[in-house]
Parts: structure tokens; C-alpha cells; sequence
């Protein structure tokens, strides 16, 4: 009897240290956003730990920089952001606060995936006379999926960097990620094509969609906001229908976290389709790969314009 | 009149410094440290540099900012002096990573009343070993969480009545060292504890230097926690203690013992963050003075305690509806009282202004009223700073 006890006490030690020996060799991910957790997950499968900070329904400019999220920075080996200024209301001041030189802007757990991407809009003029701009470029880059390729292999950088045990591991598994992420692009191209959205003139709420827009062969003609950041006025809406019927354009894409109120409206009055559609992966519970983010994109964007050529 | 601590201290000859062995400490602490993964790919905040766009000036430059705030305002049944229209403050705000242990964060203030004055200028070493965060040189104190507001930042045109009765008109600021930490629990929370020491403020009501050795003393204790995703709450305690000037009798400094107590309860769905929010808060303090002549018969400490609540609901993205309620004691005054209530709407055209209407009513201690209404206005120029939380 007593053997037995003492068997299953060293069971019980076994598996508590291979458990703890297990979780310190996985890298604890802190993300910004859960596009790059999912990123993240591809490239890291079981060896990363990943926690995005902002959900895909939040919209990442306007996210609280809460103090719970300090105590997860505080173990995170690396922290991982977009980049670009998008975080800037938020992430500076957490990362300063987290008490962890490991993901200090400059160590080796502080990375922007930003570097390497082709930016753009990138004003020529920075003032904010012009909105709240983003001075280095549009940050909405992971919604083309050419750059969630070039994410991963920084991605892949990164965490070889902390882990080089593990350098091949990541390298199969980004150039795995990259492989079917680039076989699903040719789908989604396809698929775009056909529904016809090459060409198509449509109109954001915020300009979340240039890398969209070019991935996928959309004209963004104008937007719901007059400016960056800045809510729209009578006139803007007055210039915008205008302009809208004057293109025919026929759908008007909204993010989640903006009030449809007033976009349904601009489209009643245009006779255009709105479709909320999401920026990010976890905006909606359905939505929980990166490669889900697209098809759902695409769906939406399929039915809105079935139900207008329908109508 | 607002306080001003640098120059009445230099006017008086307290000029003191931080203890220069703790600066030492620290500092070897942070070298011992070692850079951290010294790779210094980046040495500033800024984001990796763009391929292509716009590069003004010399990017090792700090961020420079400036927050303005001009106000106005009527008065009714008053005798007090007070501009109708004034530029209460601009701060000027330089903020830098110094080198891979540490930043350095200072803020300017010039007002049309008080001239120029340095509100903060301290270095924060960022990550010392064993999770500690030392901040050294001037700042806010962190005794209350509306202390460490900045006066232009607050959604207020006056400042609550016990913040004012107790640390003066601009809150309590203070010359010294902080060493702060994140405690480990088993529920994971955010529980974090600030020890502060400085020199005794020149001008508060609860505080008074008395000699060089006689310093401010304090610890605060806080914690977060989410209660659902759109619902979270904070909860601070606070224990400070420094002199009072002197006991003229026992030629011994007397002694002046403040706690403080905060809770803020915040709605906001994250889903429609920018719309819709709700914030409540409640800061008490509490003082314990010892008395002018402690070996006078019948001599007993003076204990004056004071609070404001506040709440805001913003309606719309640009709209927001506030008030405030204050009661205080005043030290030493015996136990007489003030009391006071304010409301505003604001409406902020972007993130980076707002104007707002403001009432206040305010009753004194000889049960005098005075009504006032404000416009505050304020403005916000350069990098995009953080939001305030």
C-alpha cells in the first residue's frame, strides 16, 4: 500500500515538473492584436504561449491601456506589435510600465512587424490638420495576405532569436504557413474576381482597406469620416452621397466598432449595400484564423453584392 | 494664487536633493542589470523607421508636446480676484528614451499667473532587477489617483476641494525617489505597491517643512481588476506621513500622518469603445496633525477628513456629461467645513481638443456661497501621446 502511495506521489512529481519544464521552454507571445496572435499560433504551434492584448472587435487605435494587461507584459518574452503608430495610444505606455526589460523598445523581445512591409499612404505632409494620421504609413497591413506572409517570417525571426533550439521548427513551420497562405490567396483572388470586386468603386467608414483594396483589386473612392479620426459632418455626408451616386457605387464597408447609424442611412440614401465587414481576426467568434478572417471577408462582401445585382 | 513649489522652496532656502546614495543604488542596480538583450535596434519609442516618407529633424530629439489650457470664467456673490479669461497652463512636455535602462519624462508649465515652473522632470529606470520600476526627481505624487493627473488633463476647470485644501491648488508635487513593483498573487491580478520618499512640500495643507531631515514618507497600494470584459475596478490605499512645521514648545517637528483611500468603477464595451463609457470615482483622505503645543493641557491632534465623487457618462462620441461632489474639513480650522458640487458637458471635436461648459457652486467655511461657470478649453499639439486611463 505504502509503495503504491509513494509511486503516485512520484507520479504526481514527474508530471508537475514536466509540466513546469514544459511551460518555461515555451515562449510566453504578448500580441497587440489577435491578427498577429493568429500569425503568431501558425508559426509557433505548441512551443508559444501567445496572448493578444485588444480583441478583433475593439478597434486597435482606441484600446485602454489597463493595468491588468501590465501583469501579463510583466512574463511575456516577447512582445509583439503591429506597429506603425497604430498602438501608439496604448502600447508605449504599457510596455514602459511592465516592469520587463525583455520587451523594451531595442531588446530583442520588442517586435514590429511592421519592418519590411511596403507601406502605404504614407502622407508627404504630417500635421494634424490632416486627421490623425498616421505619420510612417497606413498600419492596416495584415488585411492583405501577402504581408501576414512576410508577418510570419518575422514572426520566425523572432522567435528563432529566443528560442535558436527551435530555429527549424519555426522555419518549417512559417514556410508551411506561407505555402498554404499563398494557395489560399490564389483562391481568394479567384473568388474575388468572379464576384467582381476588381474595379469595384466602394466606400470605408475609416481607412482600414488600402491593403485590402489592393489585394484584392477594390477601389476605395472616398470615406465616411472627412479625416482620420474625425467624426463626419452634414456637409462631408452631403458631398459623400454625391459622390457616391455619381460613381454608382454600390457597397459601403463599415468596421465593426463604428455606429452603423449613420452609414445605413448614407446607404439608403445611395441605394448602396452596407456590409459590416470585420478588420480582424476574432471579430467575430467564427473568425478565429487568419485564414478565416479572409473567407469571411469574402462571404460577406459575396452576399452584400448578390443581394444588390438581386435587387 | 497657485502653488509654486521649486520657486517658494529657493525663496525659503529648503532646497534639498534626493538622496544622492539612493541615486547611486539605483543606477548601479540598473547597470548591474546589464543592457537588456542589448540590441538597441530601436532607441527610442518610435516605430522602426519607414521606407519611404517624411524624417524631420534629428530623430535622437525627444517627442516634444504641448498641452494647452485656456479658460474663462464668471463669478457671482465673490470678493475673490479672479481673471475672466486666462491661459491657466501650458506644458511643455519633453519625453526620451535616455539610454536602454531608463527615459526621462519633463514637464513645463507656463501660465499666465505663475510664470514658468517645472510640474515634473524625473527619470524612470525602467526595468531593475526583480521586476522593480524606481522613478527620481520631481513628480506628482502618487498618494491619491487624481494627484497624478496632470491639472490640464483633468475633465475639470477647478480642482476637487479636498484636493486643494490638503495638498494646494495644484496638488501635490513632490522632490524625491519612488521605487514601485507589480506583487505576485495567486489570482493573477494587478496588485502594485509605490514607496515614495522626498522632501516635504512647501506649500499644502497637511504638509510643512519643518527642517533638512525631515522628510515625506509614503507607500501606496493598489489593484485592478476586470469584473467583465466591458466592466473593471480599481481600488488604491495610501499611507503617507512627513512634518508640520514645529512644536515651538518641545522645538521638535511635528508631524502630519495621511491616509487616502480611491475606488474607480469604469463601464466601457469594447466594442463600441469610442461611443459609450461610463466612469465613477471616490478619493477620501484623511489627515492626522500632531497638535502646535503637544504638552499643552487638553492638546489633541487635529484629524480633518475630506472626499469628492465623480461621475461622467459619455452619451456620444464627441459628448460628455459629468459631475463632481466635494466636502472637506480644513486642517487645522477647527473643525470648520467646505463643501462644493460641479457639473459639465463636454464636447471634444477630435482627440486632440475639447471644450467644456463647467458649473461650480462652493460653500466656505463661514457658510458663504460662490457660483461660478467656466469654459475650459484644451488643446493638444504634437506626438500622438498616450490615452488617458
Amino acid at each position: 500500500m505504502l509503495s503504491r502511495i509513494a509511486l503516485q506521489i512520484a507520479l504526481v512529481v514527474v508530471i508537475a515538473f514536466s509540466h513546469g519544464a514544459a511551460t518555461a521552454a515555451r515562449l510566453n507571445v504578448v500580441t497587440t492584436t489577435e491578427d498577429l496572435a493568429a500569425i503568431a499560433r501558425e508559426v509557433g504551434g505548441d512551443l508559444v504561449e501567445v496572448t493578444p492584448l485588444a480583441r478583433g472587435y475593439q478597434d486597435p487605435h482606441f484600446v485602454d491601456a489597463k493595468p491588468s494587461y501590465l501583469v501579463r507584459l510583466s512574463k511575456a518574452d516577447l512582445f509583439i506589435l503591429v506597429g506603425r503608430e497604430l498602438e501608439v495610444a496604448w502600447a508605449p505606455a504599457l510596455v514602459n510600465n511592465a516592469r520587463n526589460a525583455r520587451i523594451l523598445p531595442g531588446s530583442r523581445g520588442y517586435v514590429d512587424v511592421s519592418k519590411g512591409i511596403e507601406m502605404l499612404e504614407v502622407p508627404d505632409v504630417v500635421t494634424r490638420a490632416a486627421g490623425d494620421i498616421h505619420p510612417y504609413g497606413n498600419p492596416h497591413f495584415w488585411l492583405d495576405p501577402s504581408n501576414g506572409a512576410r508577418i510570419a517570417e518575422t514572426l520566425r525571426d523572432a522567435f528563432s532569436d529566443a528560442r535558436p533550439a527551435m530555429r527549424d521548427t519555426f522555419a518549417a513551420r512559417s514556410a508551411d504557413f506561407k505555402a498554404r497562405l499563398e494557395a489560399r490567396q490564389r483562391e481568394w483572388e479567384s473568388r474575388a474576381g468572379a464576384m467582381g470586386l476588381r474595379g469595384l468603386p466602394v466606400v470605408s467608414y475609416h481607412r482600414s482597406w488600402p491593403y485590402f483594396a489592393r489585394a484584392f483589386g477594390l477601389e476605395v473612392i472616398d470615406f465616411v469620416e472627412p479625416k482620420p479620426g474625425v467624426p463626419p459632418t452634414a456637409k462631408h455626408i452631403q458631398e459623400l452621397e454625391a459622390r457616391m451616386k455619381e460613381r454608382s457605387v454600390r457597397l459601403l464597408m463599415v468596421e465593426p466598432y463604428f455606429d452603423a447609424k449613420l452609414p445605413q442611412k448614407v446607404a439608403r440614401e445611395t441605394g448602396a449595400a452596407l456590409v459590416v465587414l470585420p478588420p480582424s481576426v476574432g471579430a467575430e467568434p467564427e473568425i478565429r484564423t487568419y485564414f478565416d478572417l479572409f473567407d469571411r471577408q469574402l462571404a460577406l462582401l459575396e452576399e452584400a453584392i448578390g443581394k444588390k445585382g438581386g435587387s | 494664487m497657485r502653488s509654486n513649489p521649486i520657486r517658494a522652496g529657493r525663496h525659503h532656502g529648503v532646497r534639498r536633493v534626493i538622496p544622492r546614495a539612493a541615486a547611486a543604488f539605483l543606477a548601479a542596480l540598473a547597470l548591474a542589470h546589464g543592457v537588456p538583450e542589448a540590441v538597441a535596434q530601436q532607441p527610442t519609442d518610435a516605430p522602426a523607421a519607414p521606407a519611404s516618407g517624411p524624417v524631420r529633424g534629428n530623430p535622437l530629439n525627444p517627442d516634444i508636446s504641448v498641452v494647452g489650457w485656456i479658460q474663462y470664467s464668471t463669478e457671482h456673490e465673490s470678493e475673490e480676484a479672479w481673471a475672466p479669461a486666462e491661459v491657466r497652463e501650458m506644458e511643455l512636455g519633453l519625453q526620451s528614451a535616455v539610454d536602454p535602462y531608463s527615459r526621462a519624462d519633463i514637464f513645463i508649465a507656463f501660465s499666465s499667473a505663475e510664470g514658468a515652473d517645472v510640474e515634473e522632470a524625473y527619470l524612470t529606470f525602467l526595468a531593475l532587477p526583480n521586476g522593480f520600476l524606481a522613478r527620481l526627481g520631481k513628480h506628482r505624487s502618487l498618494v491619491t489617483r487624481f494627484n497624478r493627473v496632470h491639472p490640464p488633463e483633468t475633465a475639470f476647470a477647478t480642482r476637487p476641494l479636498v484636493s486643494e485644501t490638503f495638498f494646494g491648488e495644484e496638488g501635490l508635487a513632490v522632490v524625491g525617489a519612488s521605487l514601485s513593483r507589480l506583487i505576485p498573487n495567486p489570482w493573477d491580478i494587478y496588485v502594485n505597491l509605490d514607496l515614495e520618499v522626498s522632501d516635504a512640500p512647501d506649500e499644502s495643507g497637511v504638509f510643512l517643512p519643518a527642517d533638512r531631515e525631515d522628510l515625506l514618507y509614503g507607500g501606496r497600494l493598489n489593484a485592478f481588476v476586470d469584473l467583465s470584459e466591458s466592466v473593471n475596478l480599481a481600488l488604491g490605499g495610501a499611507l503617507y506621513t512627513g512634518p508640520f512645521g514645529f512644536d515651538a514648545t518641545a522645538e521638535e517637528a511635528r508631524r502630519s500622518w495621511v491616509s487616502a483611500a480611491d475606488v474607480t468603477l469604469r463601464w466601457k464595451d469594447p466594442r463600441r469603445a469610442i461611443d459609450r463609457s461610463f466612469l465613477w470615482t471616490t478619493e477620501a483622505l484623511r489627515a492626522s496633525i500632531d497638535p502646535e503645543d503637544a504638552a499643552a493641557v487638553g492638546a489633541e491632534e487635529d484629524r480633518p477628513v475630506g472626499f469628492f465623487t465623480h461621475t461622467e457618462y459619455q452619451f456620444a462620441r464627441r459628448w460628455r456629461l459629468g459631475g463632481r461632489y466635494d466636502w472637506t474639513e480644513i486642517p487645522e480650522g477647527a473643525e470648520a467645513h467646505e463643501a462644493g458640487a460641479l457639473g459639465y458637458l463636454t464636447f471634444t471635436p477630435s482627440e486632440f481638443s475639447l471644450v467644456s461648459l463647467q458649473g461650480d457652486t462652493r460653500r466656505d467655511a463661514a457658510g458663504e456661497w460662490d457660483d461660478r461657470l467656466f469654459l475650459k478649453v484644451t488643446f493638444n499639439m504634437g506626438p500622438h501621446g498616450a490615452h488617458p486611463f
